[in-house]
């Protein structure tokens, strides 16, 4: 059983490895761009993504009353006396500490937008239709950043608003 | 149900699916355009390679100049050279004329690619016009970028009552290949 699961493992890596070979021959060169800007910018996001992941599980089971673990949240907020601090605090404290991460991704992403809205500027009046559907390389890389500043947009976000929820809970369980 | 208020997951997670349909518009928009414009460019590096071969598309009597005047279509991607022209005059029976060939006068005329071009070929000097009845084979020779050879083109020209007058007489479209309508004669009926 366990070597018929093997095997049956093996071939769908070795169809999966061939799709994949398959679908980067065939691609354009604008496609293995957009791939490329995608996967470059997911590897500067990893961090991002997975701290933002983090601060989500840790404030969603703060939501539903459980004690989370806090050892990775004090270790991760950085900040002196961090075990003296309530949970929900130390959720902002850790949301705070990812944000040089997420300048410098933004930074990056920026400067790229920045040089390819450049190259758009002169517009070729012999072929608007290639500038229109853009046919720069560096216009590939850019939209499979894109792609993954949405993601990093969507998971910062969605990490911050649950915060600001706890912390909404919180004061008005305080005052209350 | 709770409010949806700024800055909640809701409203995240609906402004993340907007964005991201607009993304995957710009993204496909971006990939398809490149495949369209790798497969024009091998469609014209197939088509650049096939040689050219001239059309004559309409023929038309000239009789103040005295010439036929053939418009010829390249429908090819490279120029045509047309080298020189000759003429084979038969008369038909109102005719006063007698027969005549006048052979390789030159021509030294270029056709742009995918463009027509009138071509003026020059009757017998002091030959009487032309009547009905008589015909006219008007052939031009060419080359072209891909052969040192030497073609031939020859158009047939029957005069009747409407050329005899300097009416353009227009070829037959070319039969489309993709769609035939009928093939060997009257099959079907």
């Amino acid at each position: 059983m366990r070597i018929l699961l093997g095997i049956l493992w093996g071939i769908l890596l070795v169809l999966a490895a061939l799709g994949l070979a398959l679908g980067l021959l065939l691609a354009t060169p604008q496609e293995l761009a957009v791939v490329m800007g995608f996967g470059g910018f997911m590897l500067l996001a990893s961090r991002l993504l997975w701290g933002y992941g983090a601060v989500m599980g840790f404030a969603e089971s703060l939501q539903r009353g459980e004690v989370p673990d806090r050892s990775q949240a004090e270790a991760a907020a950085r900040v002196a006396g961090a075990d003296e601090l309530s949970s929900e605090v130390l959720a902002g404290f850790w949301l705070a500490a990812l944000e040089p991460y997420r300048y410098a991704f933004f930074a990056v992403y920026m400067l790229l937008f920045l040089i390819v809205l450049a190259l758009k500027l002169a517009v070729p009046l012999v072929s608007v239709w290639s500038w229109i559907t853009g046919s720069t390389l560096i216009e590939g890389v850019f939209w499979g950043a894109s792609i993954a500043a949405l993601i990093v947009w969507a998971f910062a976000a969605t990490a911050t608003a649950q915060v600001v929820d706890l912390t909404r809970k919180n004061v008005s369980a305080a005052s209350s | 149900m709770r409010k949806l208020r700024a800055g909640s997951v809701q409203s995240v997670l609906l402004w993340t699916l907007l964005l991201a349909l607009a993304l995957g518009f710009a993204v496909g928009s971006y990939s398809a355009a490149s495949r369209a414009r790798a497969a024009i460019a091998t469609a014209e590096a197939l088509a650049a390679g096939i040689p050219p071969s001239p059309v004559v598309t309409a023929a038309r009597y000239d009789k103040a100049n005295s010439a036929l005047v053939l418009r010829i279509l390249n429908p090819g991607l490279v120029p045509v050279q047309l080298i020189d022209q000759s003429l084979v005059f038969k008369p038909g029976a109102a005719s006063a004329q007698e027969a005549y060939a006048l052979t390789a006068l030159p021509l030294g005329v270029e056709i742009a690619p995918l463009s027509e071009l009138e071509v003026q070929i020059k009757l017998k000097p002091e030959s009487e016009d032309l009547a009905v009845g008589d015909v006219l084979a008007a052939s031009v020779s060419y080359t072209h970028p891909y052969s040192g050879d030497l073609y031939v083109l020859t158009h047939v020209f029957k005069v009747n009552e409407e050329a005899a007058k300097g009416k353009e007489q227009k070829e037959p479209a070319q039969p489309n290949m993709n769609q035939p309508k009928e093939q060997g004669g009257e099959g079907g009926k």
